[in-house]
């Protein structure tokens, strides 16, 4: 198989900045003057007020690929972009790119508030490279992008704020780009025409646009990327999948989150004559006290105390602090939970001794991010004998619920009414009975373990050998013609990306049932699991006339292979019946080309 | 289903000065401007657009300076309180069009700085030949002149001035002029952009120069320091020789127009390997 090409290469980039901005512009003449007479600069040793903003980054991105890069602020993302971009030199190093680049940070570039809309389109996509003949081909897709037709000759400054960012988007995003790169805010106006830009983002990178993301936050790196390299200072901290680098980076950022605060006075112990808490230990779903907790799993507080005589009516407060991180803008930390044992209806008679009190949460609610925890013990008349915090610690959250503000165990049950007239093609279906069925509950046992689709039924096939899935809004039904099974396939979560399936996929099957000679399976497939891969599909046109209508792609997979992973918990309600792998996934398998040759 | 680009689309981005030699940073240049030629008039026609749409005036300014500066000089001439001496034709003619000229001049030495400036947005965010602008404003010179050389064929007629086969020749004469003031312009600009010391000294400047060129008085030869200021003042050969040129009179400075002209184009070309070569670093500083 042909590897794809490198479009862009990133090779040992370093770049120098100053601090003071008079020093800055005055190294800016020397620059200026040893660039003239053709004197490399030296690039070490630094000079007064100089750091290093980049130092030795390297990395390559294939052409249709999305890396994220990842880093706090000041970390160096966007001057790598200004690089990549042909902005500024790199001090040492060099990068090389082919293709056009639509740098998105430059929306609205050169606009002129005096002149008209038309006019400023114009100008704008004309400063991105495109020729008068160019813009005049498009000039009608970007109005009627930014739905603001009606404006066009009305000067720019009537334009609200919102205008402005949509024609600017739309200008930049029909410039047809090779690469796209995406800073920080790059999705404009209200909600409406934020789903449209995400939408326009995604066709864009199916139709195989490279792009490159910048964020401090790693929710769009991980709806968007593939790969991400994780800047610390300068330097490239890890580099590899996203999901890798991301959670590299969420570690690091929550681990060094809130230091400051430990600090401060309040943070000390506080013991009585009889009572002092020896250690207040946080334990994870592994039982480790040194590892992040993870949302939605097992989680212990331990503390150990010391009694100087027998105690009665002693009782008990957890506090959770939320400490404040790069996500989390408050200035200090914030109690998010008061736990009081007193409260729950619990009051102990403690021996003398060392003694150990445990708080159990069997599922996690806190969501990622850094937390401390106060533990504090009270006597009988209420007056505190002892308090203690624990080390700070960090909470891991699993990408579905990375919107929440904490974690909420739920279900979903569908109590609609499926009429089968109404629904036509579709048969009647009723998960939860379903879900009950002895049959279903055989066939998806949880210990299960390979099991082809095929067995369970012969599979139609294409005239290429590939199953095909079809899409209809956020279901997708796959119904080969003669054997009557189907398979809905359940879109889980809202996500940016879109894109051509080339890698391994792995899917979740939800629930199965029979109903007459009809076996039906919902498919969930949530990001996580699957490196945040979704796929559009499409069902042969002659089932689904309604598939047809809406714009999706099709794909196919060559086999359908389920595997149960023992072990494995998945948040999904209906996910614990079976868990779904589907291997060898490849969409230029050279079975395609032969038949496609065969055809001819 | 894209469309190719007419322009270059592979970039490389080096710490090394990788332009090359000066004559491969002058191809470049040249082919860059050439590809991106339809910015340039974009630009210039947006910035006249802009410039007339907010002024109820509109050409008038083209006029106004070497007017007010014609009148007035003329007004104190007839008053006895300059003596600028004796000039070849009408003082308020003579005024005109060498002001008209002056402010040329001056017009493309601030250019390159003026369009920079304003472009700072652009420039920082986005990445093409910065020499664009710079063309985008000389290609609104032409269009200003126009208008201001019908001012001068109207004093041509009211003053029934000479004018000859050397007539024709003035426009190269001219453009050497134009050519003179970019390319003072590029080799400022860098600095004048790091600096905003020299943009405000420019216009101070403006008017020294302006008082060391034969634009209010004749070439005479005079004595002192003042008259070897305004000889050496490379402005003065192109300025008095277009003029000399357009009225078909004898040429005052021949030799010293040969030299100036020669030394300007070759100076122009340094100017644009200067800009290149400093532009990045200036927009470094800009951006950072």
């Amino acid at each position: 198989m042909e590897k794809p090409e490198v479009i862009l290469t990133v090779d040992n980039v370093s770049k120098r900045f100053c601090r003071d901005l008079k020093r800055s512009l005055y190294y800016g003449v020397q620059d200026i003057a040893s660039e003239v007479l053709g004197r490399h600069p030296r690039a070490e040793p630094l000079k007064k007020s100089e750091f290093w903003a980049l130092r030795n980054v390297s990395f390559e991105l294939e052409r249709g690929r999305a890396v994220g890069l990842l880093g706090k602020n000041g970390s160096g993302k966007t001057t790598l972009l200004r690089i990549i971009s042909g902005l500024i030199k790199p001090t040492v190093g060099s990068v090389s790119a082919k293709g056009r680049i639509a740098p998105l940070l430059a929306l609205g570039a050169g606009f002129n508030p005096v002149l008209t809309g038309r006019e400023n389109v114009y100008v704008n996509m004309s400063v991105l490279g495109l020729t008068r003949r160019e813009i005049d081909e498009r000039y009608d897709e970007v109005v009627d992008f930014a739905e603001i037709a009606y404006a066009m000759d009305a000067p720019l400054q009537s334009y609200s704020s919102g205008m402005q960012a949509r024609l600017g988007f739309a200008c930049a995003i029909h410039t047809n780009p090779d690469m796209l790169l995406l800073d920080e805010v790059t999705v404009v106006g209200d909600m409406q025409f934020q789903r449209k830009c995400e939408k326009k983002l995604r066709e864009v990178r199916d139709l195989g646009t490279t792009f490159i993301v910048v964020s401090h936050s790693s929710g769009i790196v991980y709806a968007l990327c593939e790969t991400a390299v994780y800047l610390q200072g300068g330097q490239v901290k890890s580099h590899g999948s996203a999901k890798e680098v991301v959670e590299h980076y969420e570690e690091d950022l929550y681990n060094t989150a809130g230091a400051e605060i430990l600090e401060g006075d309040h943070a000390k112990p506080v013991s009585s004559d009889y009572l002092e808490i020896r250690s207040v230990e946080i334990i994870n779903h592994d039982d480790r006290s040194d590892a992040p907790l993870q949302t939605s799993k097992r989680a212990v507080v331990r503390f150990n105390f010391h009694l100087g005589k027998l105690m009665t009516n002693l009782h008990f407060l957890v506090k959770v602090y939320r400490l404040p991180s790069e996500d989390f803008f408050v200035g200090s930390e914030v109690m998010i939970l008061h736990l009081g044992s007193l409260e729950d209806g619990f009051a102990y008679v403690c021996p003398e001794g060392d003694e150990m009190m445990e708080l159990r949460f069997d599922s996690l609610m806190l969501v990622q991010g850094a937390y401390q925890i106060a533990v504090e013990c009270y006597g009988a008349d209420d007056s505190m004998l002892a308090s203690r915090r624990s080390e700070r610690f960090v909470v891991m959250t699993k990408v579905q619920f990375r919107h929440s503000g904490f974690y909420q165990p739920r279900k979903w049950v569908s109590r609609m009414r499926l009429d089968e007239e109404k629904l036509g093609f579709y048969r009647k279906t009723n998960a939860p009975d379903v879900l009950e069925s002895p049959s279903a509950a055989e066939l998806m046992r949880s210990d299960s373990v390979t099991r082809r689709l095929a067995s369970l039924r012969p599979v139609q096939r294409t005239s290429d050998g590939w199953i095909e899935w079809g899409s209809l809004v956020d279901l997708f039904t796959v119904q080969p013609a003669t054997l009557r099974w189907r398979c809905l396939v359940a879109k889980p979560f809202k996500s940016f990306a879109l894109r051509p399936l080339n890698g391994d996929a792995e899917i979740v099957f939800g629930y199965y049932f029979s109903e007459g000679s009809i076996a039906c399976y919902q498919v969930f497939v949530p990001s996580a699991l699957v490196e945040d891969t979704l796929w559009e599909l499409v069902c042969p046109p002659d089932m689904t006339p309604e598939a047809s209508e809406s714009d999706s792609r099709r794909l196919a997979f060559r086999d359908l292979e389920t595997e149960v992973v023992p072990g494995e918990q998945v948040i999904h309600p209906y996910a614990h019946l079976a868990y779904g792998a589907l291997a060898s996934v490849d969409e230029s398998e050279p079975t395609e080309s032969g038949s496609a040759a065969a055809a001819h | 289903m894209s469309l190719e680009s007419e322009h270059s689309v592979t970039h490389f981005n080096s710490a090394a000065s990788s332009q090359g030699s000066p004559l491969r940073i002058l191809s470049n240049t040249f082919r860059d401007l050439w590809e991106w030629r339809a910015l340039a008039q974009i630009l210039a026609i947006r910035d006249i657009q802009a410039q007339y749409r907010q002024s109820i005036l509109g050409i008038l300014w083209a006029f106004l300076p070497p007017l007010v500066l014609s009148v007035g000089l003329s007004v104190a001439n007839a008053n006895g309180i300059v003596k600028p001496g004796e000039t070849s034709i009408p003082l308020p003619a003579y005024v005109f069009i060498s002001m008209t000229l002056f402010q040329i001049f001056f017009a493309s030495l601030q250019g390159p700085i003026n369009g920079l400036w304003g472009a700072k947005g652009v420039l920082t965010r986005v990445t093409f030949p910065r020499e664009t602008i710079v063309l985008a404003e000389v290609i609104k010179l032409p269009i200003t002149f126009l208008i201001q050389i019908f001012g001068i064929v109207v004093f041509f007629i009211w003053f029934k001035l000479p004018f000859g086969w050397t007539t024709l020749l003035a426009p190269f004469s001219f453009l050497l002029l134009i050519m003179l003031g970019v390319t003072i312009g590029l080799l400022l600009t860098p600095i004048a952009l790091l600096y905003r010391d020299l943009s405000s000294a420019l216009g101070i400047l403006m008017f020294v120069w302006l008082s060391f060129t034969p634009v209010a008085f004749p070439p005479n030869d005079y004595p002192g320091f003042f008259a070897t200021t305004v000889r050496l003042n490379p402005v003065t050969p192109l300025l008095v020789t277009t003029r000399e040129l357009a009225l078909n009179q004898v040429l005052t400075y021949p030799e010293n127009f040969v030299i100036v002209g020669i030394g300007t184009v070759l100076l122009f070309f340094v100017g644009l390997i200067f800009f290149r070569l400093s532009m990045p670093m200036v927009i470094e500083r800009w951006s950072s």
